[in-house]
């Protein structure tokens, strides 16, 4: 039997399935256990989780695949002058559970998958409930080569020095992906 | 962890970032390509396997 992956927001789901969620970063684990709900409420940032899209459309969610907590953030710089200002959605955090990691040794590159579907998810969102022109993150090492293996781009040159007492997690990479207004989002859509 | 909503760029390289933006940015077969990606389907029971304690 097939099934896919489905996004929802961490509401959705049983705290008892929560709690089962291990990424194998206890850091993570906590947050998404102990804090993801009290930063929805607070508008810090709103986590959604992979589940099982078959489970999701019954409504019997028993599994948490990965999660994905996602802010508004500005990028503001000077245009030629003038104080411009690119509206993104920060991906805050992003993990997937350690049973799907990559040293499992399997064909199926689940990261890939999951991200893809974040990607999507995103991509909806920019065009149909609130917009925005890109998406921003900071890669750690573990994760750098699949973001940038999904088209995301090193601005680390960009950034001013000031910022960097703004940057949460040591050795982290900060990278963007544009999202290109013109694309028509029909292709997302079944007409 | 410490709150932050926007990112400033460097003045001194904003000329080099505005050149960025311009010649960045995702096109049509991109976005198709997440999309194919995002849709792949799964095997249940090689998922379940995976996660049999």
């Amino acid at each position: 039997m097939k099934t896919s992956f489905e996004l929802r927001n961490i509401e959705s789901v049983d705290d008892a399935v929560i709690k089962e969620f291990d990424c194998g970063n206890p850091a993570f684990n906590v947050f998404l256990s102990e804090k993801a709900k009290d930063w929805n409420a607070s508008g810090e940032s709103v986590t959604y989780v992979f589940v099982d899209a078959d489970e999701a459309k019954n409504n019997a969610i028993s599994r948490i695949y990965g999660f994905a907590s996602i802010n508004a953030l500005g990028l503001l710089f000077d245009n030629g002058g003038r104080n411009e200002y690119l509206s993104c959605a920060e991906i805050r955090l992003f993990a997937i559970a350690r049973q799907l990691r990559k040293n499992h040794d399997h064909t199926i590159e689940w990261s890939n998958i999951l991200f893809k579907t974040l990607l999507q998810e995103l991509y909806s969102m920019s065009t149909r409930t609130i917009g925005f022109k890109a998406i921003f993150l900071n890669a750690n090492r573990e994760g750098y080569q699949l973001y940038k293996d999904n088209g995301f781009e090193v601005i680390s040159e960009f950034i001013a020095p000031e910022n960097d007492s703004k940057i949460e997690f040591e050795d982290c990479t900060p990278l963007l992906l544009k999202i290109n207004s013109e694309i028509v989002d029909k292709i997302f859509f079944d007409v | 962890m410490i709150q932050r909503s926007s990112v400033i760029i460097d003045p001194k390289k904003s000329k080099r970032f505005v050149q960025f933006l311009n010649s960045s940015g995702k096109n049509k077969e991109f976005w198709e390509d997440v999309k194919k990606g995002a849709s792949a389907k799964v095997d249940k029971k090689e998922l379940d396997k995976l996660f049999e304690k």
